[in-house]
């Protein structure tokens, strides 16, 4: 993974002194609760219903074994005792106190860590694939590109106040766990016939109350150009893009309002003056960040001892947890292990203090200390032997984070909502406990196979239900939460946008609508079909008629 | 009386502001909107300035952008970043080395990044701390990319590893 380098090291501790500073004249009275707030924002600090909310950036969901035990002891230190992975492969504490944050942040450093960018109208963390660097169906490495961009535009001049909070996520393999159709800016590296990478950008796609699939403008574009191609998007979104209505805000308003092909031509324009100008890579940098991600040649494994198939064979809820939770590595002998957090009881995300440190002791004894954050909010173990895969599983599962629900419906999208979240029209944490009581039988979610289901408490869309085959949203009726329920989105290379299945239901209906819309699945389902496939198959008229009755 | 902050420290405003909405010409040093001032540049002083709104299109006054002596830009919000972008876009495109002011709402913790994007006089809200702003802009400063002031980021400046 990336090393810092002497400049990485004192950027961020002038920024944290910088941050220092400024907390303490707000706590001086020096600042207005407006300003700090802005300036706060640009440093991941929310103040959320209960308490400060600290976002801590985890670029790309990339981190180190020491990192993740710097972060169970901020846990256990500043907060209490637990984090929360972010559908945006953050980490989030919910309970610091104001005072202390500057402390959390140089804390942070130490490690090579910080929060900038993490909230406020600005270039986020870049996201990426969790799977990248081992996943087997993987082009190229896509994380170089994610922390070329990451410094490019961290502390920008000129592109730090912009409309609204600008998204970029960056994919390198043949499937997209990253998600690009859905971004600010969706960005697929693949390799060109020369075997050098080249980039096909997309703008325009995002979630929020206006989702929309990203209009690719710009296909083969050369590494060195990357930079000075995203500086002419952003100087367009930033000079043209609403101001006045932050739901109009976004930059996929702006791209529909001119057109996409009126947008790529106005980038275009703005890119002759910047092509090959001093923003241009240079080889030496590219080689440079390249390097830090070089896979170092894992050794060769022995063959287990209790051939993987015969322990499968003796434990059916190991063979499930290989099925539904280990992904193919690129070389053989090894897997890509997701630690699901999803159990009954804990919100979708969370993770205590000692679950960080098992795993940071997981990465490093079974992988080289590098853990990795999904969208998901579950954990990945990118370097896992196979020889050493059952006996994970055993102490994962102490952990309470074996389950073998990965990608099943009970692997639940869920954004903080209601219980934290100040902009929230419902609570979204207590549906998707529900779900996760009701749907626990895993002989019956393996049955249903993939199903993502994602839960967001309001319009803002953290939780991603847009994209949810099956999607729950949180609306408000007259002062009441009612949840709107959508079939048919999907992440992924051929993404869709879910369609909505009509009125939307109180709190104590949610658990038997999905039961009725899986009932339809099972019974319309041809041989294999996945729940998504069948869906484009049937449609939407089924589950309706399954769920208001005939007369709807 | 508004505060001015520039390379010569903490001063007095040194121009008058002339407003948009009855502009005429005043004596002394001023800062004219630019409709007015275009309307009226041949009996107006040659050193007078024009003022810009964030959204001011500088292609629609390009042959003349080189020629003046201070271009202010008014930002209504200090969040509004439009005005960043235009003074890249008058620096970097148009040719403008005149000073480059910035007015209206300006935060002394973003004078920083302004000068990074060519500003090179703030004129502060009263009750802004100009001490506080001062310091930021003396403050060496680790950045990553390029600007207009030094438009190499920083793998062509420094050698990284
Ligand atoms: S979707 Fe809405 S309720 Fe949920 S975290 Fe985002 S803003 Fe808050």
């Amino acid at each position: 993974m990336y090393r810092y380098d002497t400049l990485d090291k004192a950027f961020v501790s002038q920024r944290v002194e910088e941050f220092r500073d400024q907390t303490q004249r707000y706590l001086d009275g020096k600042l207005s609760d407006e300003e700090f707030l802005q300036l706060r924002l640009r440093n991941g600090l929310y103040i959320q219903r209960l308490a400060p909310m600290l976002r801590v950036a985890v670029p790309y969901g990339t981190l180190s074994s020491t990192q993740l035990r710097k972060l169970a002891h901020i846990s256990r230190h500043y907060d209490k005792g637990y984090g929360h992975l972010s559908t945006r492969q953050n980490m989030q504490f919910n309970w610091p106190e104001l005072a202390e944050v500057p402390d959390i942040l140089a804390e942070l450093a130490e490690v090579d860590m910080h929060a900038i960018q993490t909230s406020g109208s600005c270039v986020r963390n870049v996201t990426t694939d969790q799977f990248a660097g081992v996943a087997a169906d993987e082009i190229l490495d896509p994380r170089p590109y994610c922390e070329l961009i990451r410094q490019w535009s961290t502390s920008h001049p000129e592109f730090d106040w912009l409309p609204r909070k600008f998204k970029i996520a960056v994919n390198g393999a043949d499937s997209d766990r990253a998600a690009v159709d859905v971004h600010d800016i969706g960005i697929d590296v693949r390799k060109a016939s020369t075997g050098e990478p080249v980039f096909d950008i997309k703008v325009g796609g995002g979630l929020g109350r206006t989702p929309v699939i990203a209009s690719l403008i710009r296909t083969g574009l050369a590494v060195e150009h990357l930079l000075t191609y995203l500086e002419a998007i952003l100087r367009v979104y930033n000079r043209y893009g609403r101001r006045d209505n932050k739901y109009k805000a976004r930059i996929k308003i702006l791209v529909r309002a001119m057109t996409a092909e009126k947008f790529r031509d106005e980038v275009d324009a703005e890119w002759v003056h910047l092509e090959n100008g001093p923003g241009t890579l240079t080889q030496a940098e590219v080689a440079r960040v390249c390097a830090d991600f070089d896979r170092p040649n894992l050794a060769a494994q022995p063959a287990p001892a209790q051939p993987l198939a015969e322990a499968r064979i003796a434990n059916p809820v190991f063979s499930r947890w290989i099925a539904n939770n280990v992904y193919p590595h690129k070389q053989t002998g090894y897997a890509v292990v997701t630690l699901s957090t999803k159990v009954p009881g804990v919100a979708p995300g969370d993770v205590t203090d000692r679950q960080m440190e098992a795993v940071a002791a997981w990465a490093d004894r079974f992988g080289l200390g590098e853990i990795r954050i999904s969208h998901e909010q579950n954990f990945v173990l990118p370097d896992v032997p196979e020889a050493k895969l059952f006996e994970l599983w055993q102490e994962a599962d102490a952990q309470r984070l074996g389950t073998a629900n990965v990608g099943t419906l009970n692997d639940i999208i869920c954004c903080p909502g209601g219980d934290y979240c100040s902009l929230a029209n419902a609570k979204s944490i207590p549906i998707a406990e529900a779900l996760q009581r009701r749907f626990d039988d895993l002989d019956y979610l393996h049955d249903l196979g993939p199903i993502d289901l994602n839960i967001s408490g309001c319009m803002n869309a953290c939780g991603h239900h847009h994209v949810g085959h099956i999607g729950i949203l949180g609306v408000d009726k007259k002062g009441a939460e009612w949840y709107q329920i959508s079939i048919g989105g999907h992440a992924g290379k051929d993404s869709s946008l879910g369609q909505i299945l009509g009125p939307s239901f109180s709190r104590a209906d949610v658990t038997r609508v999905i039961e009725q819309i899986l009932e339809v699945y099972l019974d319309c389902r041809v041989r294999d079909e996945t729940f998504i496939q069948c869906f484009r198959r049937i449609g939407l008229e089924p589950f309706k008629a399954q769920v208001y009755g005939q007369a709807a | 009386m508004a505060k001015l902050l520039s390379a010569d420290g903490i001063v007095a405003e040194d121009r008058t502001w002339v407003d948009a909405d009855a502009p005429s010409p005043v004596a002394g040093p001023a800062i004219y909107p630019l409709a007015y001032w275009l309307a009226h540049r041949d009996v107006l002083p040659a050193d007078s300035g024009v003022w810009l709104d964030v959204d001011a299109e500088p292609a629609e006054f390009a042959e003349v952008i080189p020629t003046l002596a201070l271009i202010a830009i008014r930002f209504d919000a200090f969040t509004d970043g439009r005005g960043l972008s235009l003074a890249v876009l008058l620096r970097s495109r148009f040719g403008f080395r005149g000073e480059l002011r910035a007015a209206g709402s300006v935060h002394e913790d973003l004078v920083h990044y302004m000068h990074r994007c060519g500003f090179d006089s703030y004129l502060m809200r009263d009750d802004s701390d100009l001490a506080i702003a001062r310091r930021a802009l003396e403050v060496e400063r680790t950045t990553y990319q390029g600007s207009v002031i030094t438009p190499e980021p920083a793998y062509r400046r420094v050698a990284r590893s």
